[in-house]
């Protein structure tokens, strides 16, 4: 067997990816097993997980690819250091140490963390974007759209993939970026950048939708201008990310009525409407990217992938604005699943293996990519730390009792199989709760996640029950099955299930095939048959600040330091209340 | 005299730990400020000089797509980080 590790760090979301003759093995975030969110250092632990689960050592590799080209990432940096002298002073100080140090010699780096010999293919940051779309999609034709912050010069790509071949053939550089846009606002509203993006998209519901009505959207359309040829391009004095290390501009900040948020200041109206402007702002170039692309191309399939393919309002909105007929997004869609994307384009493009098969042997039909422990391990490691545990005899018993406990209201933590590629709990690594019980967002919020109030729980639905209760397209595109779709809740069920509905009427659904997860689907069906409806809470198993739990050992923590009541581990049940509290203060590193 | 067991070499070791990591972040502050005002100064007075005479208008008004040229399969210049 011929084997390609795909690997990305030192930006954010370090990981790396694995691939037998091919077929994806591995693949995991750093930060799953550094518990540090975000973690961007070189991936060590990721991939000697990969290595790990196809039982070989780094010499076997045949291939190592890196996500991007370092060298002209490094040129971009110097370059905007160069436009903007002298008063780039103070970045540049900052930003060169660490690629004189590490950035830059990341191919020593790899030969000597890992005793690696062989090849080191150096991908281009928006190819592995568009290789990690189009490889594992179910389509042996496809429009590709890459948009994100900003690789080494690229912020968006557009081209077509067409059976072993990518050809991406225009792209937008630096400065014009709508990842950066969104950044930016993310920064004016308070939010941490790289981290808060989700954050405003929930916020945006808040505030004025109408394009004619909400005066920040006004405002903004003189930040970034929209062409007719799908291309956009910012208004640079609205932005200082070139050579400060604040995104917004005072100028930016007069536009918008007010200084930038203090992070503890409370959200106002105004805060609602920015958010909300912002949200229709990137939809008009990502809808506006992807009709010019479909008229392009003429094709029927669109695969997106980069860091604002994780914009699931977005994404809803495609389908019946591009006349795509379909579209599949690569569920770890940020830098994280570039890993996968640069193994994807060595073995394909570099070493020109076909793809000539349906499905294509790197087909991804599941997210579930990650470390999994078996029940006797997870049972094993409960005995080995005194635990008090419960074990189920078989798995009819684990589902109903499960099923009992959530609609008597209780928070399970739910630690079942492989762990998620990509930042969402699709069901392996999840919170779960009655979506019915009006007070479930607050308990959640309050005593689980120590989140921002205004944020909304997505509900998990069985794929053939969907269009029962969600607004969806039909057909349901898979990447519903991913958590990166957002539909309006039918009318009539918005006040049967409030824990979901967001502000809006919409929600942020995960739908489940039984072939993915069978676990998971059998309870979802089983809650049905108990309430009536086959919907749950799912939420990523994590409290504020920290990354998804990886580990059993990790789930237990996180139980005993939140308002979880149980946790069902494989076949195994521990009850917080019957377990000593545990000296863990779950608030201590939530930073955000 | 105090004798050599006596003394606080914990807090010695310390100290010139902390030294040596400032003076060494000094160093990298010096060296890379000689840099910046020395070799990108000139450079960037330089390449705004040509910009200025090339393109009067700085910045694209409009849409702001580049072509891109096509990924080739030779496997030699993929190896390459630049």
């Amino acid at each position: 067997m011929k084997y390609v590790l795909g690997l990305s760090c030192h930006y954010h979301d370090a990981a790396a990816a694995l691939l037998g003759d091919g077929v994806l093995l591995a693949a995991a975030d750093e930060e799953r097993f550094s518990r540090r969110k975000h973690d961007s250092r070189f991936p060590e632990q990721a991939i000697a997980y990969c290595l790990r689960t196809a039982n070989i050592a780094a010499g076997d590799l045949d291939l190592i690819a890196f996500y991007e080209k370092p060298f002209v990432k490094f040129e971009r940096i110097l370059h905007q250091h160069l436009d903007h002298f002298p008063k780039s002073w103070k970045t540049f100080l900052q930003a060169i140490p660490p690629w004189l140090g590490e950035k830059l010699r990341v191919e020593s780096l790899i030969r000597k963390k890992l005793g690696y010999r062989g090849d080191i293919v150096f991908s281009e940051h928006h190819l592995s974007h568009a290789a990690s779309a189009f490889y594992p999609s179910p389509f042996d034709k496809a429009a590709i759209l890459t948009v994100d912050g900003v690789g080494e010069w690229a912020t968006t790509s557009m081209g077509r993939g067409e059976g072993n071949a990518i050809t991406l053939d225009k792209e937008i550089h630096f400065p014009h970026s709508i990842g950066l846009l969104y950044s930016t606002l993310t920064a004016y509203l308070g939010f941490t950048v790289n981290n808060g993006e989700y954050k405003v998209m929930g916020l945006a519901p808040y505030g004025d939708q109408s394009r004619t009505g909400n005066a920040a959207y006004r405002q903004l359309q003189k930040v970034i201008f929209l062409a007719e040829d799908g291309g956009f391009a910012l208004t640079p004095e609205y932005f200082l990310f070139e050579y400060r290390d604040r995104m917004p501009s005072e100028r930016l900040c007069a536009l918008l009525g007010g200084p930038i948020r203090h992070p503890r200041e409370p959200l106002i109206d105004r805060h609602h409407d920015i958010a909300a402007a912002l949200q229709l702002i990137t939809e008009d170039a990502v809808l506006n990217l992807a009709r010019n692309l479909r008229r392009r191309t003429g094709l029927d399939n669109l695969v997106l992938a980069g860091g604002v393919a994780l914009n699931s309002v977005c994404n809803g909105k495609i389908l019946p604005a591009t006349g795509f007929k379909d579209i599949w997004i690569q569920p770890n869609a940020g830098d994280g699943g570039s890993s996968l994307g640069a193994a994807a384009f060595a073995w394909h493009h570099v070493l020109g293996n076909p793809r000539n098969t349906q499905p294509s042997p790197m087909r991804m039909s599941h997210a579930f990519w990650g470390p999994g422990y078996s029940p006797q391990e997870a049972a094993a490691w409960l005995q080995e730390q005194g635990i008090v545990f419960h074990r189920f005899k078989d798995k009819s018993e684990l589902i109903t009792n499960t099923c009992e406990r959530l609609s008597q209201g209780q928070v399970l933590g739910w630690f079942q199989g492989r762990m998620e590629w990509g930042p969402r709990a699709l069901g392996g690594r999840s919170i779960l709760a009655n979506p019915g019980d009006a007070a479930m967002r607050d308990i959640l919020n309050g005593k689980v996640k120590h989140r921002e109030h205004f944020r909304p729980f997505a509900p998990a639905i069985p794929r053939d029950d969907a269009a029962t209760f969600f607004e969806c397209d039909d057909p349901l595109p898979e990447p519903a099955d991913y958590m990166l779709m957002v539909y309006p809740v039918r009318p009539r069920w918005r006040d049967k299930l409030p824990a979901i509905t967001h502000v809006d009427g919409s929600a942020r659904l995960q739908t489940v095939r039984r072939e993915q997860h069978e676990l998971y689907y059998d309870l979802l069906k089983a809650f049905g048959r108990l309430t009536g409806m086959p919907i749950l809470v799912n939420t990523s198993f994590n409290i504020r600040g920290e990354p998804m739990v990886c580990t059993p050992e990790d789930a237990f923590r996180c139980m005993m330091g939140t308002g979880i009541d149980a946790l069902v581990l494989e076949d195994c049940l521990v009850i917080r209340a019957e377990n000593p509290s545990f000296a863990w203060d779950s608030e201590a590193d939530a930073d955000d | 005299m105090r004798p050599l067991g006596r003394m606080p070499w914990k807090a010695l070791t310390r100290g010139f730990a902390a030294y040596g990591r400032a003076m060494g972040s000094m160093t990298n502050f010096i060296l890379l400020s000689l840099a910046y005002f020395l070799i990108l100064g000139p450079t960037a007075l330089i390449f705004r000089w040509t910009q200025s005479r090339k393109n009067k208008s700085g910045l694209p008004q409009g849409s702001a797509w580049r072509i891109k040229p096509e990924a080739g399969k030779d496997k030699a210049a993929w190896l390459k980080p630049y």
